[in-house]
């Protein structure tokens, strides 16, 4: 290869690899502060309603319908994001009645009627764990101050 | 009641993720022992009547579920660290192909 070409050659091929890397698609989404904002106020409105279930659960029916709404809520703003698999993926783990966290806990309560001092004080310490791990991963997402 | 519930806890978690299973890393060790002694834990209250055995087990199910959420959260990350990488390696080429100043 001649002297001259030696510049082509190094620019074209990093151009290449700058549009290569440019061009590839984020693997994840994004930070967004509003579902960061949301999965705090959900921590925070969960524990202080899991903190009622001593008493009976037709006694709070307001404030379980208004939580599993929200869970509903959440689960479909990630579900609507693009490359939020992973979070969406929480969200639905989170407000499945069927599994064994938030969601889990509303149906258990309703179905129990009342549930245990120790139960309840065990099962907020794993939901507020789950929390954590919802809103750390938010939290880590790339912001555009990061870029 | 513990040890049984215990082992087939942790069967279950390394049936779901296999790498925890061959893992000799100290997070997986601490993982496991962490879901172990809560257990433990709960087997002693349902032992002493302040959580049914029912209760037990819901409580290793929702131990269970917590484990996937920080999975999600550590793998979530891990694509969070490489878009990083992919970003700053962008960036460097181009400054080394047209640097400033």
């Amino acid at each position: 290869m001649s002297q001259n070409r030696y510049p082509l050659f190094f620019l074209l091929t990093g151009w290449f690899v700058t549009a290569l890397l440019a061009g590839c698609s984020p693997a994840i989404a994004p930070y967004s502060p509003v579902a960061f904002e949301k999965a705090v106020d959900m921590k925070v409105d969960a524990l202080r309603l899991m903190q009622q279930a001593e008493e009976p659960a037709a006694d709070h029916e307001r404030r379980i319908a208004t939580l599993k709404r929200d869970l509903d809520r959440a689960w479909e703003f990630a579900k609507g994001r693009p490359r939020n698999e992973h979070s969406a993926r929480q969200w639905e783990i989170m407000r499945d009645p069927e599994a064994h966290l938030l969601g889990g806990f509303l149906a258990h309560w309703e179905q129990e009627g009342t549930l245990s001092p120790v139960f309840i004080f065990e099962s907020q310490r794993l939901i507020s764990r789950a929390f954590d791990a919802i809103i750390g991963l938010e939290s880590g997402k790339l912001k555009p101050s990061d870029v | 009641m513990s040890e049984p519930l215990v082992e087939s806890v942790l069967s279950a978690l390394k049936a779901e993720f296999p790498d925890l299973a061959a893992a000799s890393v100290s997070a997986a060790r601490h993982l496991l022992t962490d879901i172990r002694e809560d257990i433990r834990k709960w087997s002693a209250q349902a032992a002493t009547g302040h959580i049914t055995p029912e209760e037990l087990e819901w409580l290793a199910k929702s131990r269970l579920d917590v484990v996937r959420l920080e999975t999600l959260r550590e793998t979530g990350l891990s694509h969070v660290r490489l878009d990083a990488l992919r970003r700053r390696l962008a960036i460097h080429i181009v400054q080394v192909l047209f640097p400033t100043g």
